[in-house]
This record gives structure tokens, C-alpha cells and sequence, in this order.
């Protein structure tokens, strides 16, 4: 054993930049996996602790108030068996506008209820709350789930001012309490306040009937279907399902997305660091073959020396995995809060050192395999073969590019014949340039699309998304108002739609519900883009959404079968629409679809555009103070701007990180191989220098002889790029969105142009090698 | 009147030799002729080679000058070194060092080709060296690997004045060949240098500095003896012989 360890601290002291490079790669890798291993089980159990903590039915099913019927109850005790049934109201504002700690206002879907009724469906267990004494001298004292402390910055006794129909209500913090559903801006967050107070909001609110109760994979579909069967009504429209499930899919979504990205880049640094090692590795054994030739015969046994090779890198990989494994345990914590601050909630676990320690061990097992398996091939050379250098035959291949018939520079003919008599080395550097390549061309195209911050995200919701939205309240002629309201100065346009995107429809043999989406002239949308067909023309044409054709199989010219008030009806599918409103489950139609639909439903909201330079804040207080009560304004992109801001930020900046860091793993990946092959060739340099050939031009042809499997693996990422990134979108947010060709193609010459550079640069130590070295004295 | 084509003033080299300064050539003054063909001897470590490789403009002087012509080359930077010796100097090594994964004839051509553009002439020029030295066609296909030491330093020598370089140098070219194969290489070097191209050749063998019209020998760095042995030529060899031996004798060889 002290045989082999000599032998590998000899390697590694002969290379230690080679050393240097492995253990980087291996820390690396550590990291990105450890922040993947750790976290990912981290963000779901962080949910359901605090979910369990917080004492919460698993299951809520909410019914507009008019639309409630007690054999809604009934049945979910008769059919399902389900006797602990909390039934109880709540208030809901779509879009409800909060000041947050720094003045700035964003929307937020709000639910209301009362201290009693939260009782009866938590424990209202409080992270943080004043004495009672404090709480009898506050005028509307407010209790919020721990999401606005976490995610929001909101502190105890923090004013908390919520501005609803151009009224604000102020309200004061005194309590943060662990809650289980309604808990974040994806479902809707749910508030606590005084009875008084609750009666105050409910004239401006819509109240729903809320049915609390612990099911497993409840069946939503089919509880909506035997609630319209038993009571001949239409009940279940409107009717919104959470669960467990989907309250953590909703407020965990973006995050796993971001870890997703991590996930990506972990998979394409190990990928590279893999390579190196089986690279240099057989390197190493080509240059040493005369040494392994006279350890041999010294009585080395082949296998003590491929284990020497082996055990070098276990010592390089395994040092620089095990700081990896130790940054990873310190930095726990950090991500522990991070994930704290993007669900929202309090994330209790400590820092595990196992799954440190599990990455660490995996990383370096996964280095010791492949320099295992490469280092096999020693075992294939018996003394005299190592003496030659490994050369069974004399050399009896084709002169593919003879110079006699040289049409190019002469450099150029040099790495071309080069990197032809090192093919497989080159195929293995196409490799990791073509995954390097799809990692840097992703992330520089997430950065670009994340340059407008949350608008990027915004253009792909697949609905308008204007800058007000007047939503009627009393049955106020809507083409007078639209009338007025397209003739103020400060508007640009206005268009008429239909309910605030909450309302909700039973799709028949579906087993989730579609979101109505309703504009009479689609051409006059600005963020509904059809990606296939055409936009609905007749009352029984509609479009859906990219996750309808996706999850439940739906193509232009099926038939889809929508339940309205008091008839189903067949659709005809004309066109898909990129989007992910709720989820990529939007069925868009005109009035006269809504209305063969349900006779009744009149157009009710009117999508207001603003000029360039108008003050939103100041054009809704004129619509309130024009119009008071019967309307009800919001702003669409408020909301979009509350929920996808943070994590529009947090990826773009993480795109741009991770830009850099897989350029500098590709950096030290080439420039191992150039130093490497200088190592290597260090002969056939001296005899070049001595033959009239300047250090420029060998840097030059060790540059160009990287570029074919360069420009072959950058020109498959770039092509392959454009499914990838359409496949990450549509799987992940379930909307069509497209890397930009010109980004592409500038940033694959980027990158062929930073390999070149990178490779010319680092072989930049042939300026060292003087052909005093063929002397013979 | 000799005219010189190279010449040293006060010429030294030296290698840092794990901390210590070790003087290789120590304030050398030389003149090489055009048209001379000089043989430089002196023992193992006597900076013989050392001398070879700073006069070639392969190694830059530790101090001194090295004039080419009128020109002072010694302050140049290697890669105007390299732009000197293409155009200017052939260069034969003991071991060859013939590139491995070149033909014979490609070996030839990257030496030209970097100073000449790729032309039908310069094809037939590398072949017909390649033949006058014994190479045939089948021959100048072959890779490195495939030939015996005398014919890969044939090949050595065309790659040296394929190019016509005003001067040759040659580190010891028959230290590792038999007594046919280096009389083989040294009718080669005769012939480069009676076409009036000069040659400068190390060597540590008598029957090589034969070859030479002048002969150096070098001691600790420095010039201890200048022969002047006149135009190699086969009928006078024993004549050539005794003058050698009684210098060599004289230098304590």
C-alpha cells in the first residue's frame, strides 16, 4: 500500500495543476449536488411540518356563498364518509393591493376570515404575537400566516395596509401564525381579523362557503358531478379544491424550478469532471509508458500501478469533494433560509451532516469508478509494449492530408492532423463542449429572458394582462362605462372580458377544471398568442391552453365537452395558447361561446391599457372616485408582479452565476487539455521551434486543433438548445417559449470563441520550452 | 578574404543549477566563415553543444554578442529567434527528432513550409533531396517508425537545407549510427557544403571532424585550439588524419 501511495503523491506533486483542476471539479460538483440532495427533500419537508404543525384540515373545497347548497355537505358524509366536515364563510378579494415594507404595492389574492372560524379549522398556533394587553389597546388588529413575515418582511406590530376598491384599510400586525392551506400568493393567503372587522370588508368582498375536512387524494371531479346530479343545480361552478397536495405544488413550484436549474448545471459539472479524469488519466498513461515499462520490470505488479493512478485521483477528487461536502454542511443553513423565505414558511430542520457526508462519498466513488476503469488499460501492457511507448505495430495509417497537396496554412494543416491522429481524444472534447455548451447556452438564455424581470413571466401568462382591470358589481350598462372609460386621455384602449380568472369550469372526463378566459376580438389582445390553429370565431369554437394538450392529450380539431350552468356543451378546439394562468388550464372563448355556455353570463370586466407615463395609482382613484361601488378596480399585473417577482430576480441572477461558472469549468477543462498536450508534445514542439516556428504559431495550432469538436459540439448544443429549453418550459410551467436564435447564435460564437482563446492562452507555456531540451550533451 | 558569416563577441552562457550558477561559455570570441565547413570538438561538458545551439540562435546568450552577417541577433526575442533560423540556419540532431506522425516527405515540408508557399517546385525539390540521399518514393511515405537511424538522419538532413539555408549546424549526426550509415551521412554534409552552403558540426568522433577544413576545440566554456585542416578531400586523408591526431594529441584529447 505505501508502494502505491509513493507512486500517486509522485503523480500528483508532477501535475499539480491537473491535481488542482480535479479537486475544483470535484468541489464543485459537490456543491451543486449537496444543494440539489439537501434541499430538494428540504423544500417538502419544510412544507409539512409546518403544515402538521399548523394543525389543518388537508382538504378545502370553496363554493361561491349563492352558489352553496347544504347537500354539498351532505354528500361528502353519505358518499364519502367524511363526518368531520368544518363548514364555515371566508372573504375573497381577487387581487387585493398590500403596501409592503418598502411603499411599494403588489396584488395578492386575500382570503378573510374570523377568529373563530380559524379555531375551528387550525390550531392558530402563533410563531410570534403581542401580549393581550397590547392587543386590547389595537383599533384592527390582524393576524397573518407566517408567510408575510418570511416572504414579505412584515413585522410584529408593522402597519398593514390592504387597499381594496381604492379604499385603504389599515390594519395593525399582531401575530404570525403557522397555517396550513390558503398560505401563499399562488393559492391565495389567508388573514385573520376581528368579527367587526370582518363585517366591514364583506360588502366589498365575495363570500364563500368553505367546507374544511382531512381526505386522502380526495376526488374533486367527481364530488362536483354527484354535487350538480343531487341538487339539479349547477353548483360546482365556481367551486375552488385545495389540498395538501396542490397548496404545495402551488407554493413550492418556482422554487423547484430554481432547483431544477441547480439540478441541470450539478449534472453537466460532474459530466465534466468525469471527463477530465478518464482524459487525463489517459493521458498520464501515454506519457509514463516508458516508466510504467520500468516499474514493471522493476516487479510492480500492473495492477499496484493502475491502482496508484487510482488512488491520485481519490486523493485530489476525494480532498476536493470533501471541502465541497463541508461548504455544502456550512451553507445549509442559508439555503434553509432561503427556502424559508420562498414557501414562506418556517423551515425548523437543522442542517443534516449525512447527506454532506452521502454526496461527498457518492461524488468520489463516482471519480475512483471511472479513473478505475481507464486505469484498467495498464493491466493490458506487458513491459516490452510499455518500453516502446505502447507501440504493438509499427505505425502503418493513411496520410489523410499529405502537405504535399497543402492548399491552406500550414498551421491550420498541423492541427488538422492533430486532431485527427487524437480523434478519440477529440471526440471526448466534443462531448463536453456540446454539454458545457447546452448548460451556458440555457442559462444565457434564461438571463435573457429574465431581463425584464417578472415581465417575462408576465408575457407567458397566456391572458391579458393590463394595467387595470374594472371589474362591474351591480348590473351597470358595461358599454357605457367602456365607453366612458376608452374616452379618458390616459387610456390607451380597452378591451371587454369576462370574470376575474377565478371562475372555474368542469371539463367533462377531465380530471381538472378549465379557467374561462373570455375576449370577443382576440386580435386586439396583446398577450394571447396562439401557437397552433387559429383564435375562436363561433360560439362553439374555443382555444386552450398548452397543459390541456399536454397533460390530457387535447389537439386542435378535438372535440372538448365544458359543463355550464344548465347544459354541456361540445366544443370544437381551434387553437393552443402558450399560458400558465393556473396552471396551464385556461379554455379560451367569445361571448357567444360563453353564453351557449351559460345563458346568463354578460361580459363584466373591462381591460383598461394605460399610456406611457400615466400613474396607475392615480387613474384608480379617479375610476373609484367616477364610479364608487359599482365597480370593483384591480391591477392583473400587481398581482403577477407579488407572485413572480422574487423568483423572476433570484433565477436571473442565478442564470448569470452559473454563466460564469461553467465557463470557468470549460476554462479549466481546456486548459488542462492544452497544458496536457504540451506536456505531451513537448518533443515535437522543440523540433518545430527548432525549425523556424514561432511559439505564436504552436500556441495557434493547439488553439486550432480544439476548434472541430469546439464548432461540431456548440453547433448540436445550439440547435439541440432550442428542445431543451422548449421542453423545460412546457414541462415545467406548460407554455411554449422559444430561445431566441440571434442569442443563440452569438453566444455560440462566443463560446467558440472563448474555447479558442481560452486553449491559446493556456498554451501559453510552449513560450517555455526552448529546443536547448533535444541536446544531447 | 573569409568572410564571415557568423560571429561571437564575448559570448557567455550560463544555467542556474539548483541555485548555483553554472558557466557554460565564458567570454567566447568566434568567427565562422561562409562556405566553412567547422567541426567543433572538445570532451563531454565542455559546451560544445551549448556553444552549437547559442550559435544557431536556438538558445539566447547569457551575455555577449552574436552577430549573423551585420546583424545583432543576440538581443532578439525567440520568436524573432524562430523568424531568424527559418530562413537562415538548418539544424541536424543526433537522435533526429523527426516528427512521428508525419511521412518522411511531410517531415521535409513542414520545415519548408514555413517559409515557402506550397508549390509544385518545392515538392519536387523535397523528393529529389529525398532520392539523391537514398530515399525513394515508396520510402518518403513512410512514417518515422518504419526507417532505420541512418536513413530517418538522411531524412534530417534534407529537412535541414531543404529550405537553402546559408548555414548548417549539426549536433554530433553520427552518434548514434554504424560506421556505413554515418559515412553515408557525411558524404551528405560534404556535398551541402561543397554546393557553398557552410556547415558547423559537434562531434566527438575523429573520423566526422575529418570531414571539417576547420576545427575548434572548446575547453571549459572557452576556444583552446583552431585547426586549420584545408578542404576535405578523400586522396589526402592521411595526411588530413596525422595533422588531426597530432592537434587532438595537443589538446589533450
Amino acid at each position: 500500500m505505501f508502494k502505491i501511495l509513493r507512486l500517486s503523491a509522485f503523480n500528483i506533486n508532477k501535475s499539480k495543476k491537473e491535481s488542482l483542476a480535479i479537486a475544483f471539479l470535484s468541489l464543485v460538483s459537490v456543491l451543486f449536488v449537496g444543494i440539489i440532495v439537501t434541499n430538494v427533500g428540504r423544500i417538502n419537508t419544510t412544507f409539512y411540518d409546518s403544515f402538521k404543525s399548523s394543525g389543518s384540515y388537508n382538504t378545502v373545497l370553496s363554493f361561491p356563498a349563492d352558489k352553496y347548497r347544504e347537500d354539498c355537505r351532505i354528500i361528502l358524509e353519505e358518499e364519502y364518509g367524511i363526518e368531520d366536515v368544518i363548514e364555515g364563510d371566508a372573504l375573497f378579494s381577487v387581487g387585493a393591493s398590500v403596501i409592503d415594507t418598502n411603499d411599494e404595492k403588489y396584488g395578492i389574492n386575500m382570503y378573510w376570515v374570523t377568529p373563530s372560524f380559524e379555531k375551528q379549522i387550525e390550531d392558530f398556533v402563533m410563531i410570534e404575537s403581542i401580549s393581550e394587553d397590547e392587543l386590547n389597546l389595537i383599533a384592527h388588529p390582524i393576524w397573518l400566516p407566517t408567510y408575510f413575515k418570511l416572504n414579505r418582511g412584515f413585522e410584529l406590530s408593522d402597519d398593514f395596509i390592504v387597499e381594496l376598491n381604492g379604499t385603504e384599510y389599515p390594519f395593525t400586525i399582531v401575530g404570525f401564525y403557522e397555517t396550513g392551506l390558503m398560505a401563499g400568493d399562488a393559492t391565495g393567503v389567508k388573514c385573520v381579523i376581528t368579527e367587526e372587522d370582518y363585517l366591514l370588508l364583506e360588502p366589498i368582498c365575495s363570500r364563500f362557503v368553505n367546507l374544511f375536512f382531512d381526505s386522502e387524494d380526495f376526488p374533486v371531479s367527481e364530488y362536483q358531478e354527484k354535487c350538480d346530479e343531487r341538487t339539479s343545480e349547477n353548483v360546482s361552478t365556481g367551486m375552488i379544491g385545495f389540498s395538501e397536495e396542490i397548496e404545495k405544488n402551488a407554493e413550492t413550484q418556482f422554487l423547484k424550478m430554481f432547483i431544477s436549474f441547480v439540478g441541470f448545471f450539478s449534472v453537466i459539472t460532474l459530466a465534466s469532471a468525469m471527463f477530465l479524469v478518464r482524459h487525463k488519466i489517459g493521458n498520464d498513461i501515454e506519457d509514463q509508458m516508458q516508466q510504467i515499462g520500468v516499474l514493471e520490470a522493476l516487479g510492480y505488479k500492473s495492477g499496484e500501478i493502475s491502482l496508484s493512478y487510482v488512488c491520485e485521483y481519490f486523493l485530489s477528487g476525494g480532498i476536493g469533494a470533501l471541502i465541497g461536502g463541508c461548504i455544502t454542511y456550512l451553507i445549509t443553513p442559508i439555503f434553509n433560509n432561503i427556502i424559508s423565505v420562498m414557501v414562506g414558511r418556517t423551515c425548523n430542520s437543522d442542517a443534516s451532516i449525512w447527506s454532506s457526508v452521502g454526496v461527498t462519498v457518492f461524488v468520489t466513488l463516482i471519480i475512483v469508478i471511472f479513473a478505475l476503469s481507464k486505469a484498467h488499460s495498464i493491466k493490458k501492457l506487458p513491459p516490452v509494449v510499455a518500453f516502446r511507448k505502447g507501440i504493438k505495430t509499427h505505425h502503418f495509417g493513411k496520410n489523410l492530408f499529405p502537405l504535399e497537396k497543402l492548399k491552406w496554412n500550414i498551421n491550420i494543416r498541423i492541427a488538422m492532423n492533430d486532431f485527427f491522429s487524437e480523434f478519440k481524444s477529440s471526440i471526448g472534447i466534443c462531448i463536453c463542449i456540446l454539454i458545457s455548451s447546452i448548460a451556458i447556452l440555457f442559462a444565457i438564455s434564461a438571463a435573457y429572458f429574465f431581463n425584464d424581470g417578472y415581465m417575462a413571466l408576465v408575457r407567458f401568462m397566456g391572458t391579458e394582462v393590463p394595467e387595470v382591470t374594472v371589474l362591474l358589481q351591480d348590473d351597470t350598462d358595461i358599454n357605457e362605462i367602456n365607453a366612458e372609460i376608452s374616452q379618458m386621455s390616459e387610456v390607451r384602449k380597452t378591451l371587454l372580458t369576462y370574470g376575474d380568472f377565478t371562475q372555474k369550469i368542469k371539463v367533462i372526463g377531465a380530471d381538472e377544471s378549465g379557467t374561462i378566459v373570455v375576449f370577443d376580438d382576440y386580435s386586439e389582445t396583446e398577450n394571447i398568442a396562439v401557437s397552433e390553429g387559429r383564435f375562436p370565431e363561433h360560439d362553439n369554437e374555443v382555444m386552450i391552453s398548452v397543459g390541456w394538450r399536454e397533460r390530457s392529450g387535447y389537439s386542435v380539431g378535438d372535440s372538448i365537452t365544458l359543463q355550464g350552468d344548465d347544459s354541456t356543451n361540445k366544443y370544437l378546439i381551434t387553437g393552443i395558447v402558450g399560458g400558465m394562468l393556473n396552471g396551464g388550464t385556461a379554455i379560451y372563448m367569445n361571448t357567444d361561446g360563453l353564453i351557449r355556455l351559460n345563458p346568463n353570463a354578460t361580459l363584466n370586466n373591462i381591460a383598461v391599457y394605460l399610456n406611457d407615463g400615466v400613474v396607475k395609482e392615480d387613474f384608480e382613484n379617479k375610476l373609484n372616485d367616477l364610479y364608487g361601488e359599482s365597480i370593483k378596480v384591480g391591477s392583473m399585473l400587481d398581482l403577477a408582479k407579488g407572485q413572480m417577482e422574487p423568483i423572476a430576480n433570484v433565477t436571473r441572477v442565478f442564470a448569470i452565476v452559473a454563466e460564469f461558472i461553467i465557463a470557468g469549468i470549460v476554462a479549466v477543462i481546456l486548459g488542462i487539455i492544452s497544458v496536457s498536450s504540451v506536456k505531451r508534445k513537448k518533443k515535437d514542439i522543440g523540433i518545430m521551434k527548432s525549425l523556424g516556428y514561432s511559439s505564436k504559431d504552436l500556441m495557434a495550432q493547439m488553439a486550432m486543433r480544439i476548434l472541430p469538436p469546439t464548432i461540431v459540439g456548440v453547433s448540436i448544443a445550439s440547435i439541440g438548445i432550442f428542445y431543451i429549453y422548449r421542453y423545460f418550459w412546457i414541462s415545467t410551467f406548460s407554455v411554449e417559449v422559444d430561445a431566441v436564435p440571434g442569442v443563440v447564435i452569438v453566444t455560440g460564437i462566443l463560446v467558440i470563441m472563448f474555447c479558442y482563446f481560452v486553449t491559446y492562452i493556456s498554451a501559453g507555456r510552449i513560450k517555455k520550452i526552448s529546443v536547448t531540451e533535444l541536446m544531447t550533451e | 578574404m573569409a568572410v564571415s558569416i557568423l560571429k561571437t563577441q564575448k559570448l557567455c552562457k550560463s544555467f542556474s543549477n539548483g541555485g548555483n550558477m553554472q558557466h557554460v561559455i565564458k567570454n567566447l570570441d568566434l568567427d565562422i566563415y561562409e562556405g566553412d565547413f567547422t567541426v567543433i570538438m572538445g570532451a563531454s561538458g565542455s559546451g560544445k553543444s551549448t556553444l552549437l545551439y547559442a550559435l544557431s540562435g536556438m538558445d539566447k546568450p547569457s551575455m555577449g554578442k552574436i552577430f549573423f552577417g551585420e546583424t545583432d541577433i543576440s538581443e532578439y526575442s525567440n520568436d524573432q529567434l524562430a523568424v531568424f533560423r527559418r530562413g537562415n540556419c538548418g539544424f541536424v540532431f543526433q537522435s533526429v527528432h523527426l516528427l512521428e506522425n508525419q511521412t518522411v516527405l511531410d517531415n521535409v515540408l513542414t520545415g519548408a513550409l514555413i517559409v515557402q508557399k506550397n508549390s509544385k517546385e518545392l515538392v519536387n525539390r523535397a523528393k529529389e533531396l529525398l532520392t539523391r540521399v537514398g530515399l525513394d518514393e515508396e520510402d518518403q511515405k513512410k512514417y518515422p517508425n518504419q526507417l532505420s537511424g541512418g536513413e530517418a538522419q538522411r531524412v534530417g538532413i534534407v529537412r535541414a537545407i531543404i529550405n537553402n539555408p546559408k548555414i548548417v549546424f549539426a549536433d554530433e549526426p553520427t552518434g548514434a549510427l554504424n560506421s556505413a550509415s554515418s559515412k553515408e551521412v557525411l558524404d551528405i554534409f560534404t556535398s551541402v557544403n561543397k554546393s557553398g552552403q557552410s556547415v558547423v558540426m559537434v562531434t566527438h568522433d575523429f573520423k566526422t571532424a575529418l570531414r571539417g577544413n576547420r576545427v575548434i576545440f572548446v575547453r571549459d566554456g572557452g576556444i583552446v585550439g583552431d585547426l586549420n585542416l584545408g578542404t576535405f578531400d578523400e586522396e589526402d586523408t592521411k595526411n588530413r588524419r596525422d595533422r588531426l591526431s597530432n592537434f587532438l594529441e595537443e589538446m589533450g584529447w
